[in-house]
C-alpha cells in the first residue's frame, strides 16, 4: 500500500515543526527520512502514524484519506527508538498481544497464534527467547523482538523511528542488513528515520532530505549524492562522510 | 583630576556631532582610552537620537571602553559604524555580539499581577483538559462496542481488586478511629446537658453523610488514584501508550475506562464497610462509658435513614470516578523525562483531594435545597 504526504504543517507552540511537507511513498518501497536531529523528520513519521496530528495537510494510505483517523484506527505497524516493550509481558506475550487483544471475531485461534508468534520469532531469530521478559534481552535483540511486535499485527505499512539509534555500531550494521534483507522478501511498504546517511544510502530504496521542516532533496542514494539538490544537502552529505559513526 | 587634565585634549577634538541623512554623524577622532570615553560618554550616546551614523576612520586607538562606546552607540540607535582601521576593527569584533545577552537579561521579571494571571491561566486550561476528559470518558462509556473496542472486565476486577479490598484495611482502621475520636470528643460537652446518648446521632449521621465517603474518597486518592497516574505515566514514559495506539487500542477505552469503572464501583462498597466501622468506633466509646448496646443501637436507628446513606452512596460514585479520572488524566498527561512520573503522581492526589472537597461542598449545597 502506498502512502502519500500531502501538504503537511506542523507547530510546536511558536516553532514550526514542518512546512508544507509532500511526498510519496510507493507500495512495497523503503524510504529513509534523513535529516539532522530537529530536523522534523521524527515529527513526520509520527504525524503519518497517527501519534501527532498536523494543522494542515493530508495523509492518504492508498487511496484512504486517513488525516482524522487516530494511530489505532491506522493501524500501522510503528517500531520505537527506544522499543517501548511491555516491561510485564514476556517475549512471546509481547509478539502474541496485538493478536490477543482482537474482537473475537476476527481474533485466530490459540495454534494460530502459537504458530503465528513462532514465525515471527523465528523470522527475528530469537525463538528460544520467548519465554523472558524484555529486561532480560540486549537492546539489538529487544529491537528485534519490536520488529516483531509490529509485523504481528500484519500492518500494511512498516514506520521505524531510528530503529537502530540506540544500538552500538556492529549491531546496527548487523540489523541494517537484516532489515534489507527482510524487506525484499516481504516487500512491506516502509519509512524509516535515521540521521545516519550511511544508514540511509545503505538500506533505503529512495532518500528524503529534511532539514528545519522542510523537503530539500528526494531521490534514490545515487541520485542525491552525485548531485546534490543545495548547500545544505552537500554540506550534510560531506560533514557526514568525515565523521566517525557513533 | 591630574591624569585627566593631563590627557584632556578637549571634547570637540574626540567627537563632532553634524548633522547627517535624516539624523545625525558622529565623528569620533584621536585616542578611544577610557578617560576619552568617559569625557565624551555622555554627550555621544545623548546626541545619538534617529538614524545615526558613526565615522570612526580617524580613530587612532580604541581599547575595551572605546569598544564599549561604539558597541551601545551601535545598539541604541542601530547606527552604522565606518571606516574603523582594520586592526581596530579587530578589537572592536571581540565585543561584537556582547549586546544580545544584555538584552535578555532585561527580560522583565514577573509582576505579582502576571504571576496570578499566569497561574490562572494554567488553572483554566487544566480545567478545560478536565472537561474535554470528562466529554471523551462518556463517549467511551456510551460507545462501547464488541471487538477491540469492548470493555476489558478482566481489567475491571483485577483493579477492583487492588482498588477495593486491599484496601479494606486501611479504609477500616481510618473510620474505626475516625468515629472513636468524634466520640470521644463530644461525648464531655453532651453529658454536660445530659444528653451523652446524641453521640450516636452525631457520630452517626457525620459518618454516613460526609466523613465516610471523604475518607474513603482520600483514601482511594492516596493509594489508587496515584498508582493509575504512575502506571499509565510510566507507560505513557516509555511509548508504551503509543506502542498499544499503534496495534489497534485506543488508551482511553483500553487504559482508562477499566480503571474508572473499577473506581465507581468499588468506591460505594467502601463507604458502606467506612460508616461501619466508624459507628463501631462510636459505639465502642459509648459502651466503654457504660450505655447499653440495645439503647445504642434504638438511637442510631432512629437518627439515621436510608436517605442518609443513599445520600452517602451517590457522593460515593461521584468520587470514585473522580478519583480514577483524575488519576488516569494526570497519567496520560504526563511529560518526558524521569521525574514526570513523580510530577504526575503527586499532582493526581493533590488535584482529586481538592475536587472531592470542592464536589462535596456541591453536594452539601444541594442536598440542602433539595432537603435530602
Amino acid at each position: 500500500m502506498s502512502i502519500q504526504i500531502r501538504n503537511i504543517s506542523k507547530n510546536f507552540g511558536k516553532f514550526a515543526a514542518l512546512k508544507d511537507v509532500s511526498f510519496d511513498v510507493g507500495s512495497g518501497e523503503l524510504v529513509a527520512l534523513l535529516g539532522p536531529s530537529g530536523s522534523g523528520k521524527t515529527t513526520l513519521l509520527r504525524v503519518t502514524a497517527g501519534l501527532e496530528f498536523a494543522e494542515k495537510g493530508k495523509i492518504l494510505y492508498g487511496i484512504k484519506d486517513v488525516t482524522e483517523r487516530s494511530a489505532y484506527q491506522r493501524k500501522a505497524g510503528f517500531v520505537f527508538q527506544h522499543y517501548a516493550l511491555f516491561q510485564h509481558l514476556n517475549i512471546f506475550e509481547n509478539v502474541a498481544f496485538g493478536l490477543r487483544v482482537r474482537k473475537r471475531s476476527e481474533r485466530p485461534s490459540e495454534p494460530q497464534i502459537r504458530a503465528r508468534v513462532e514465525q515471527l520469532l523465528d523470522t527475528v531469530q530469537l525463538r528460544e527467547f520467548a519465554k523472558r521478559v524484555p529486561a532480560q534481552l540486549s537492546g539489538g535483540q529487544r529491537q528485534r523482538i519490536a520488529f516483531a511486535r509490529a509485523l504481528a499485527i500484519e500492518p500494511e505499512v512498516l514506520l521505524l523511528d531510528e530503529p537502530f539509534g540506540a544500538l552500538d555500531a556492529k549491531v546496527r550494521k548487523e540489523l541494517r542488513h537484516w532489515l534489507r534483507n527482510f524487506h525484499d522478501t516481504t516487500h512491506l511498504t516502509s519509512v524509516f528515520v535515521t540521521h545516519d546517511q550511511e544508514e540511509a544510502f545503505e538500506v533505503a530504496d529512495r532518500v528524503v532530505i529534511i532539514d528545519k521542516g522542510v523537503v530539500q532533496q528526494i531521490g534514490t542514494p545515487n541520485e542525491v549524492r552525485e548531485n546534490p539538490a543545495n548547500r545544505f544537502v552537500e554540506e550534510f552529505l560531506d560533514l557526514g562522510r568525515d565523521s566517525v559513526p557513533v | 583630576m591630574r591624569l585627566g587634565c593631563a590627557h584632556m585634549a578637549g571634547v570637540e577634538d574626540l567627537l563632532k556631532v553634524e548633522p547627517g541623512e535624516g539624523g545625525v554623524r558622529l565623528v569620533l577622532s584621536g585616542r578611544l582610552d577610557a578617560d576619552a570615553v568617559a569625557d565624551i560618554w555622555n554627550e555621544a550616546l545623548g546626541a545619538a537620537r534617529g538614524k545615526v551614523t558613526v565615522d570612526a576612520s580617524a580613530v587612532e586607538y580604541c581599547d575595551g571602553a572605546g569598544s564599549a562606546l561604539l558597541c551601545e552607540l551601535r545598539r541604541r540607535a542601530g547606527g552604522k559604524i565606518t571606516g574603523l582601521r582594520p586592526e581596530i576593527a579587530r578589537v572592536f569584533e571581540l565585543f561584537e555580539g556582547d549586546e544580545e545577552p544584555e538584552d535578555k537579561s532585561r527580560k522583565p521579571v514577573d509582576s505579582p499581577l502576571e504571576s496570578i494571571g499566569r497561574v490562572g491561566a494554567e488553572f483554566f486550561e487544566d480545567l478545560r483538559d478536565q472537561v474535554a476528559f470528562l466529554g471523551e470518558m462518556v463517549v467511551v462509556f456510551a460507545t462501547f462496542r464488541g471487538g477491540a473496542q469492548r470493555l476489558r472486565w478482566n481489567d475491571v476486577w483485577i483493579t477492583f481488586e487492588r482498588a477495593g479490598v486491599q484496601a479494606l484495611l486501611v479504609v477500616g482502621l481510618i473510620s474505626f478511629l475516625t468515629g472513636l475520636i468524634m466520640a470521644f470528643q463530644a461525648a464531655p460537652p453532651l453529658r454536660q446537658f445530659g444528653v451523652d446518648l446524641f453521640v450516636v446521632n452525631l457520630v452517626g449521621l457525620a459518618m454516613v453523610r460526609e466523613l465516610g465517603p471523604i475518607m474513603t474518597a482520600i483514601v482511594l486518592a492516596g493509594r489508587s488514584g496515584s498508582a493509575f497516574a504512575a502506571e499509565i505515566g510510566t507507560m505513557k514514559v516509555n511509548e508504551e501508550i503509543n506502542a498499544l495506539n499503534t496495534m489497534g487500542l485506543d488508551p482511553a477505552r483500553f487504559l482508562v475506562a477499566p480503571r474508572v469503572l473499577a473506581g465507581i464501583l468499588v468506591t460505594p462498597f467502601l463507604i458502606v464497610y467506612a460508616d461501619l466501622l466508624g459507628v463501631a468506633g462510636g459505639f465502642l466509646v459509648m459502651l466503654m462509658r457504660g450505655f447499653p448496646t440495645a439503647a445504642l443501637w434504638q438511637q442510631l436507628t432512629s437518627a439515621i435513614s436510608v436517605h442518609d446513606v443513599m445520600a452517602g452512596l451517590i457522593k460515593g460514585f461521584v468520587f470514585g470516578a473522580l478519583v480514577a479520572g483524575m488519576g488516569c488524566l494526570r497519567g496520560l498527561q504526563t511529560k518526558e523525562g524521569a521525574s514526570a512520573v513523580g510530577v504526575s503522581t503527586t499532582s493526581s492526589v493533590v488535584s482529586s483531594i481538592f475536587l472531592i472537597v470542592v464536589v462535596d461542598a456541591i453536594f452539601a449545597v444541594v442536598y440542602y435545597v433539595i432537603g435530602f
